[in-house]
């Protein structure tokens, strides 16, 4: 067994997902990987278990960040030191795995994140997430004077302490963690780094970031922000 | 209130009052759950009872017709029961979440003896 797991939730990702695991063990890291399939109806389980990788399959959608949970569980369970998060749509480079995994030897961060705004590659996001993005780094920056480019990146490298602080039941987002867990881990005492990822465009099935959701997920996550902003406040007063 | 609009209302009352009784004692809901319906069925009774209770209190708190101060407590109690209802769903969400994690990880390993450290239920 590694002590590094990559997690890979997935959502009837049959299309993307044997690519994924190909090129993810060209690299031969040293990683276990899990695939949490989040209620899937097509044969993304059946892929990867004939790929050789473990698969918990949630029995019905439970939402993204409820499958990533599902992998931080298993991996506080299994005594893991690293968690890797790693989108199964293709989206995510392997290669950019192993500078992840150097900042994580090498430096006292707790949160490594890929950011798609630091150089490298050339992806190109719709008008919403673009604003979005914006919005929310400028809010991260005021709350805790740190800036981070890419909050929404799933590509994300999370030291032990950090995702047993997830695995705990409602320290996680069901839906889509963002730029408010960020900021609720950076007023924790959390460490955050970003690194130049190379974020694809999407090889299969649409994003979650399509069509009308992005004002939904503007407006919850300025609710979600606002209310861990306050949490971490009254924690703090009531430590002193 | 005319005596047929009073006893209506007194008949409604009742019905309220034993529909909820019965659905406590088939134990469909909790006495916890079962309390905000209660407040709300005994006070119809008593507004049937005591009509004049609505206009006194109507005269107290300076509400010219006192129907529509009626309709104000019946407004605020609905709110509360269907808060109430939203806070026991995103709990109930909550909780359920977190079995079938735990139930699909168990499922993944119930061979394999684990280290268990997170998963339990604290939020700090």
């Amino acid at each position: 067994m590694e002590k590094n797991l990559l997690i890979i939730p997935a959502l009837n990702e049959e299309k993307s997902i044997e690519q994924v695991i190909v090129e993810l063990k060209k690299f031969n890291y040293p990683i276990d990987i899990l695939l949490v399939s989040d209620g899937s109806t097509d044969r993304t389980v059946k892929k990867a278990k004939e790929a050789g990788l473990e698969v918990i399959a949630l029995p019905y959608n439970l939402g993204y960040g409820a499958a990533l949970q599902t992998g931080f569980k298993y991996a506080c369970a299994r005594g893991y030191e690293r968690v890797i998060q790693f989108d199964a749509d293709g989206q995510h480079d392997p290669s950019d795995i192993s500078q992840l995994l150097d900042i994580m030897d090498g430096e006292n961060v707790d949160i490594v994140v890929g950011s798609r705004f630091l150089g490298k590659g050339d992806f190109r996001t719709g008008f919403m997430k673009r604003t979005a993005i914006i919005l929310f780094r400028w809010i991260i920056f005021m709350a805790t004077k740190v800036r981070i480019t890419d909050p929404s990146s799933g590509l994300q490298g999370l030291r032990r302490e950090v995702f047993k602080y997830y695995a705990m039941m409602g320290n996680f987002p069901y839906d889509y963690p963002d730029a408010d867990i960020l900021i609720g881990m950076i007023l924790r005492g959390f460490k955050v780094k970003e690194f130049p990822a190379n974020i694809r465009v999407r090889s299969q099935g649409v994003s979650m970031h399509s069509g009308l959701r992005p004002a939904y997920y503007i407006f919850k996550m300025l609710i979600s922000i606002l209310v861990i902003i306050i949490r971490s406040k009254s924690t703090m007063e009531a430590k002193q | 209130m005319s005596p047929i609009t009073r006893l209506v209302v007194a008949i409604i009352g009742v019905i309220l009052v034993a529909a909820i009784g019965a659905l406590l004692v088939r134990r469909k809901i909790n006495e916890r759950n079962s309390m905000l319906w209660l407040g709300g069925a005994l006070l119809i009774l008593i507004l049937s009872l005591a009509p004049n209770t609505l206009i006194i209190v109507a005269e107290l708190v300076g509400v010219d017709y006192p129907p529509t101060l009626l309709f104000l407590f019946v407004s605020i109690a609905v709110l509360l029961i269907i808060l109430q209802q939203s806070i026991q769903i995103s709990k109930l969400q909550e909780r359920l979440n977190e079995l079938t994690q735990q139930m699909a990880i168990q499922y993944v390993h119930r061979q394999i003896p684990e280290k268990s450290e997170g998963g339990s239920d604290a939020k700090n």
